[in-house]
């Protein structure tokens, strides 16, 4: 073991150092920039950090760069976290593409909500590559305190506000489960380093201490991806937070929340899959049956999708579930397939949401003069812009055929992945059960298509052409890409997986 | 020629002009359309040739097969061939497209652009789906031709178009994602049973009878059987059908009727039997009898009707009735009859579709007792109809009487009863179809349609190669029965190997009761 820190461990977190400087130089910036101007310079240097942070880690996932195990353990950059940092780092990177236009509109100014936004990234990012219960500890919250933030960033709107408040009790709740568990590991193997207590479990440790201590610390874990019977805040804080936040919590908190899950699956607890393997099981199919069936009676297309990612969290616990064969061999195929899933996942999820923002239009405020800006919401919001926008609605008819699991998209991709793996490992019960909650989706996922195309519009008020368009037009090409030419980043997900098996 | 990749040029071309078409603003209407009618006759084309081309592959093998790595990881292959039976069935879907677009010439007149760049889709779809040697590569053509249909229904459909689209779309989904389950179950026998995983059909096909058990092959086939007895209809799994049909507008019921029903009768025949034919063997008597019910109960139905479409949705199920029967019956004859009624019934009741869609646009109504007398206004059209109207019975020396008669013969061998009752519905068919030709057509002419004007020339144009090939099916039948008689022959020696050893085993266990 070194004893002092060295250069090399300051390369396994420089990626999320680009990401931290460029948050805190957008922060001084601001203070020096008309509350009027344009927020373009702040997302330009916002976009710069993270765009740095990819470079670094596409670079490090191509060449096959050896894992760095830095700061004495705590922090480990394989091509895992590398892979789940990217995925972050996307959805950042759309984020803050839509940001300027959506923040003008909105009223919010720009400075704390950049520096929040990079503040998240980076802690996401450390999160994927915390090798420490203490280091996960600490990420996690610093995402979640930056979220409860930037959940209630318009100050104005008491929806925002309810949903933040919401979000942070709910939080605060997990969280206590979540340390909990880990003291209660603690308590048992007297180590915090995740290798360690892999280590400890494999040996075969015995404690009466282990079972109540790993069944919290997934609780804890459970609340943050939002799997069922811990989803109830989902609806009502993505309902809530602006969409753009809502696009961006859904998909990047889940990779964050499933990277750090498949790493303590993996690193400290494949030695004993019979403690969890059936708990996922059980919640894969909670999961998947109460998004799907919730989301069908959804008016809200941005509720709908809430649910639709909490059944999407079902499709990928299908992939843990799949760790333990049903003969009780253990295999990672099951985390290859996550990692793929919540890679697709991020591009369509993020694109439903931007569509949401993209149509969305002025409506006057009973109290103000200035009419408020409203993203769009309401299914009729929806209705007959298979005629006023064709490009948009085409857009998003691939991105609900995508979710809906529909070839040649993406989304089919994914749950091909998925459901082979579980088939493969003789859950074919829990791959059917998957298949009947997706024939459910199809009905909610159509439910935008036929407002578009097939009823007449309600509104017909323009909306106006902004970045929000290219992000929308980027991950509708992305997933039908993604869906023909998969190999790439199957290759990748698999290979980032067997780091850590 | 033939080292071009054939297959995967008539696939992608409509896709390829679909794109285009997307690129052209919206209000150069007929160059849309002149795009999008130029690519699917240039498929139509290579489509001919292939037809006389093709020569039988050895056993085992695929004619034009074309074979590179697609996704590695899993070993899915873009992997395309054709044998007998797909062969026919690309012709047919080829020459009936073009078709379809000059019905919707003049009778599309909202989002014209939206409207062809769906059709070219769905063609891309509904080649694939017939060329595909790789399962997983059929699995995204079957289900990429879904959103275009639907589309189609719902956004050029009639008043009840939304419900029939989403009905649609429901029904083929619920009976494809369990097949898609049952793939990949077998897919994962497959991998294990050859030592890699593969998912291409012939080696699937050689491989998955031995490899899975009896009592297993029976929920996969199931699986399978279900996807294709919706898609095909076959009843109790039809009720789909008279919606969309109805509420599709002309081109849609074409295709509909021409081409996408014919793939769960191809589903049964490439997949279905040959992969699990113990199974298949267990439950032909079952679909033998749901196939006679289909023939009765479609032609009873269709006795009922008041609406021309529906009065043809109905007889659909009943001439898809005949098919399903030919290919259970276990019989080469009445499969190759089967095969035989795939074809007509796309040309037939294709026609018939397009016959309807005429009338509909000059009048706005397809009630049978809204007519009379046209006969005498419309004096081409009522002769077009006629001939039409007597290949859908089953005229001798038209295509109808071909495959109806090869049907029957052939179950007549193994299942009489079957055969004797599936007979009465060619006499149903000749109630319902005549009955209805005499209303439209003769008797008094109503004041309100007395000056209909007789068919234009692009509707002869787009009726005319139909009425040929009607005749010309019915007095050279062989020019299909020869190519698809290996491929047949093939399916149904499957199947009667696997039924002779279920009767077999039945008598070993009752031998086994006795003692």
């Amino acid at each position: 073991m070194q004893d002092s820190v060295t250069l090399l461990d300051w390369t396994a977190v420089l990626p999320a150092l680009s990401v931290i400087f460029a948050g805190l130089f957008v922060v001084g910036v601001d203070l020096f920039r008309d509350e009027t101007s344009s927020r373009w310079p702040l997302a330009g240097l916002s976009l710069l950090g993270l765009g740095g942070a990819i470079y670094l880690l596409v670079q490090r996932l191509v060449t096959g760069a050896p894992t760095i195990e830095a700061f004495f353990g705590a922090v480990v950059l394989d091509d895992f976290a590398a892979l789940l940092s990217v995925a972050v780092l996307v959805a950042a990177v759309l984020l803050i593409l839509i940001s300027p236009t959506d923040l003008e509109r909105r009223g919010v100014d720009g400075g704390e909500y950049y520096g929040l936004v990079m503040l998240c990234t980076a802690s996401m990012m450390l999160l994927v590559a915390s090798n420490d219960f203490v280091m996960v500890f600490v990420n996690l919250e610093i995402l979640s305190l930056a979220l409860y933030v930037l959940t209630g960033i318009t100050r104005r709107n008491p929806r925002s506000n309810e949903a933040a408040v919401k979000y942070l009790v709910n939080g605060a709740f997990a969280t206590g489960f979540l340390l909990f568990g880990m003291t209660l590991l603690y308590g048992a193997t007297g180590t915090l380093s995740l290798p360690a207590l892999g280590l400890a479990m494999s040996g075969g440790m015995e404690s009466p201490l282990i079972l109540p201590g790993v069944g919290l610390l997934l609780v804890g874990l459970a609340f943050k991806v939002g799997a069922a019977p811990f989803h109830m805040w989902v609806p009502d804080v993505y309902e809530g937070a602006p969409t753009s936040m809502t696009a961006f919590m859904s998909v990047a908190v889940k990779a964050a929340g499933f990277g750090v899950l498949i790493r303590i699956l993996l690193v400290c607890l494949a030695a004993r899959p019979e403690l969890w393997s059936g708990l996922f099981w059980y919640m894969a199919v909670a999961t998947m049956v109460i998004g799907n069936f919730l989301a069908l009676r959804q008016d809200s297309v941005k509720r709908m999708l809430a649910y639709s990612s909490i059944a999407h969290t079902g499709y990928a616990m299908v992939g843990l579930a799949a760790l333990q064969s049903t003969d009780g061999t253990f295999s990672v195929d099951g985390a290859s397939a996550v990692v793929f899933y919540l890679l697709l996942y991020t591009v369509m999820t993020f694109g439903a949401f931007t569509f949401l923002i993209y149509i969305g239009r002025e409506v006057p405020h009973p109290d103000r003069d200035r009419p408020e800006w409203q993203d769009g919401e309401h299914i009729d919001d929806l209705a007959g812009l298979g005629k006023r926008r064709p490009w948009a609605a085409v857009a998003m008819t691939i991105l609900m055929v995508s979710l809906a699991g529909i070839p040649p998209t993406a989304g089919f991709f994914g749950k091909f992945f998925v459901f082979s793996v579980a088939v493969s490992q003789g859950h074919w019960v829990l791959a059917i059960i998957g298949v009947l909650a997706s024939l459910v989706s199809i009905y909610y996922y159509l439910r935008p298509v036929v407002a578009m195309f097939f009823q007449p519009s309600i509104y017909e008020d323009d909306v106006p052409e902004s970045s929000v368009g290219l992000v929308l037009g980027l991950t509708a090409a992305a997933t039908v890409v993604l869906g023909v030419v998969p190999s790439i980043l199957v290759f990748i997900a698999v290979r980032s997986v067997e780091a850590l098996g | 020629m033939a080292d071009l990749p054939i297959l995967t040029i008539m696939t992608f071309v409509p896709a390829l002009a679909a794109l285009l078409i997307a690129l052209i603003p919206a209000q150069f209407e007929n160059v849309i359309k002149q795009v999008a009618l130029s690519a699917a006759v240039l498929i139509a084309i290579p489509a001919v040739w292939l037809f006389f081309a093709f020569e039988d592959p050895a056993a085992g093998e695929l004619a034009f097969h074309e074979s590179i790595p697609w996704v590695q990881q899993f070993r899915i292959r873009y992997e395309m061939g054709i044998d007998g039976i797909a062969l026919v069935m690309v012709v047919l879907t080829a020459l009936l497209t073009p078709l379809a677009m000059l019905c919707s010439w003049h009778a599309i007149k909202e989002q014209v652009k939206g409207f062809f760049a769906a059709m070219l889709l769905l063609e891309c779809g509904m080649i694939g789906v017939f060329c595909a040697a790789d399962l997983f590569l059929f699995y995204v053509f079957w289900e990429l031709m879904l959103m275009p249909m639907a589309l189609m229904i719902g956004i050029w459909g009639g008043p009840n178009r939304v419900y029939a689209a989403v009905k649609f779309v429901i029904y083929t989904l619920a009976g494809s994602l369990l097949m898609f389950v049952a793939i990949l179950y077998s897919y994962g026998v497959a991998a294990e049973a050859i030592g890699v995983p593969t998912f291409n059909i012939i080696q699937l096909q050689n491989t998955l009878p031995g490899a899975i058990e009896a009592d297993v092959q029976w929920w996969l086939f199931a699986a399978f059987a279900l996807s294709f007895a919706i898609k095909v209809p076959m009843f109790p799994f039809h009720t789909w059908l008279p919606d969309a049909h109805v509420q599709a507008p002309t081109a849609g019921s074409v295709i509909l009727a021409g081409v996408l029903l014919k793939m769960g009768a191809y589903g049964f025949l490439r997949f279905g039997i040959p992969f699990f034919p113990m199974a298949a063997a267990w439950f032909a008597p079952l679909f033998i009898a749901l196939s006679v019910i289909g023939i009765l109960y479609g032609s009873l139905m269709a006795l009922a009707q008041d609406d021309i479409k529906k009065l043809i949705a109905y007889s659909s199920v009943a001439h898809l009735g005949f098919v399903t029967l030919g290919i259970f019956s276990g019989s080469v004859m009445a499969a190759q009859g089967g095969v035989m009624q795939m074809v007509n019934h796309g040309i037939s009741t294709g026609a018939l579709f397009l016959l309807v869609g005429v009338i509909y646009e000059r009048t706005h109504t397809r009630g049978v007792n809204d007519f009379g007398g046209l006969a005498k206004t419309m004096p081409i059209y009522a002769t077009i109809f006629l001939i039409i109207t007597l290949a859908s019975i089953g005229l001798p020396g038209t295509n109808g009487f071909v495959g109806e008669f090869l049907v029957l013969n052939g179950t007549y061998q193994n299942h009489p009863f079957a055969a004797a009752l599936a007979g009465l519905g060619v006499i149903l068919a000749a109630g319902y179809m005549l009955t209805m030709y005499r209303n439209v057509f003769f008797g008094k002419v109503p004041d309100k349609w007395a000056d209909l004007k007789d068919m234009s020339f692009l509707e002869g144009v787009t009726l005319v190669p139909l009425v040929i090939a009607c005749i010309w099916l019915g007095v050279l039948p062989n020019h299909v029965l020869h190519k698809t008689e290996a491929s047949v022959t093939q399916v149904v020696q499957v199947l009667t190997v696997a039924t002779a050893k279920l009767e077999a085993d039945r008598k070993a266990e009752e031998v086994a009761d006795a003692r």
